[in-house]
């Protein structure tokens, strides 16, 4: 946290995790026109890197007596990375002759305003 | 108030997206797949292909020149031939002088670029399947919209360890999904589990070719760790692996020998 100003401070985070350990397809073939996936290395791959940084600014409002008001305003995952949660493998819909991974991620960016009120 | 309605559309709008990605995925030596049926209706066929690597596009490459018998405990051995008119317009081997019989054990060999395969199936016996009652998808009368689940009815044998495994057929296309059920619970009762094939819902009026086969419990263990490996996701399927196979000698894929019945409906 970093005071700039008599009323304002600001903050920042960054988060970055290696990704979990995952079993992946290694090759395919067909079973009653299914495409089912190959497995040899149970564990041997791994999930994207997950990274974000979150910023926030506070405001200090006027002390009033026992009353004591701020602003806080922030930004979750700042650059909105999308980082993944899900990973599939699938029949491209769009062309049945090939097979992709497609990733399903959560949030991007996620603005917030808090008023924390003390007294 | 109108604009934060506005806001809150906006951060909604910002959550969970899908977007293809690339992933360098190891390749593996090439396995030979075998998928093999027999049934009580001289009905045989054998299809054999082989694994391609994830990024190769999709034309797996089929077998033409193994050698494909099928031998029964009394005595019989049949082999099989390739045709390329066969099921699903790829080559199977197949063979009109095979007419299956409950109880019988079958030994399916098959001899493929220098290496033999084999497994063993039992075919079951034939359990009954008396009607189909088609069971509305949403409350109130059906309309012309609404889709139907197809509950088979029929008896469980009192014994324990009958399996079933259901093909449909819905105004003249396949249904390729494994619709599998067995008797771990409500063993020797009425049957109470309809068949959902998400894809493959019946309307009304829709014209429902449905085969009931009794499969044994290699096949069911087969079908089932297959269904539980696709699912996707948290909270859906296991960790991926290969389905429990009864073919030895390394090959992928599954030999089963069952007993079935096909019937028809119109959903009314």
């Amino acid at each position: 946290m970093y005071q700039i100003s008599k009323k304002w401070s600001v903050s920042g985070v960054f988060v970055y995790y290696t990704g979990n350990a995952v079993t992946f397809p290694s090759g395919k073939y067909e079973i009653n026109g299914n495409t089912i996936y190959y497995y040899t290395e149970r564990n041997g791959y791994r999930m994207p890197a997950y990274h974000r940084m979150d910023l926030s600014a506070t405001y200090e409002g006027t002390r009033k007596g026992r009353f004591q008001g701020s602003w806080n305003f922030s930004l979750y995952n700042a650059y909105g990375r999308q980082n993944a949660y899900i990973i599939n493998f699938e029949d491209d819909p769009n062309d049945p002759n090939r097979t992709r991974a497609v990733q399903t991620s959560l949030f991007r960016w996620v603005p917030s305003v808090t008023y924390n009120f003390s007294f | 108030m109108k604009n934060l309605a506005y806001f809150i559309l906006l951060i909604t709008g910002l959550v969970a997206c899908e977007k293809e990605i690339n992933i360098d995925l190891n390749s593996s030596d090439t396995k030979i797949v075998i998928e093999a049926e027999i049934n009580n209706r001289n009905q045989s066929w054998v299809k054999i292909s082989k694994t391609l690597n994830f990024s190769e596009s999709n034309n797996f490459p089929t077998i033409e020149n193994a050698v494909v018998t099928i031998a029964d405990d009394a005595g019989n051995s049949t082999q099989l031939i390739y045709t390329s008119n066969g099921y699903t317009n790829n080559g199977v081997y197949t063979s009109n002088n095979l007419a299956g019989v409950a109880g019988r054990i079958y030994t399916l060999t098959v001899l493929v670029e220098g290496k033999t395969y084999t497994a063993q199936s039992v075919m079951p016996n034939l359990v009954n399947l008396d009607t189909v009652v088609f069971i509305p998808g949403q409350f109130g009368p059906p309309t012309a919209d609404t889709t139907f689940a197809v509950l088979p009815i029929y008896i469980d044998p009192a014994a324990f360890g009958n399996s079933y495994r259901f093909v449909q057929t819905l105004n003249g296309k396949k249904d390729p999904a494994f619709l599998i059920a067995n008797d771990n619970i409500n063993n020797g009762g009425i049957n109470q589990r309809p068949i959902f094939s998400f894809e493959y819902l019946p309307e009304r009026g829709d014209t429902l070719i449905l085969e009931m086969q009794s499969i044994n419990t290699a096949a069911y263990d087969y079908f089932n760790s297959l269904n539980q490996s696709a699912g996707e996701g948290p909270g859906g399927g296991a960790t991926p692996a290969n389905p429990v196979s009864n073919l030895q000698g390394g090959a992928l894929g599954y030999f089963s020998a069952y007993s079935s019945q096909i019937k028809t409906y119109i959903v009314p």
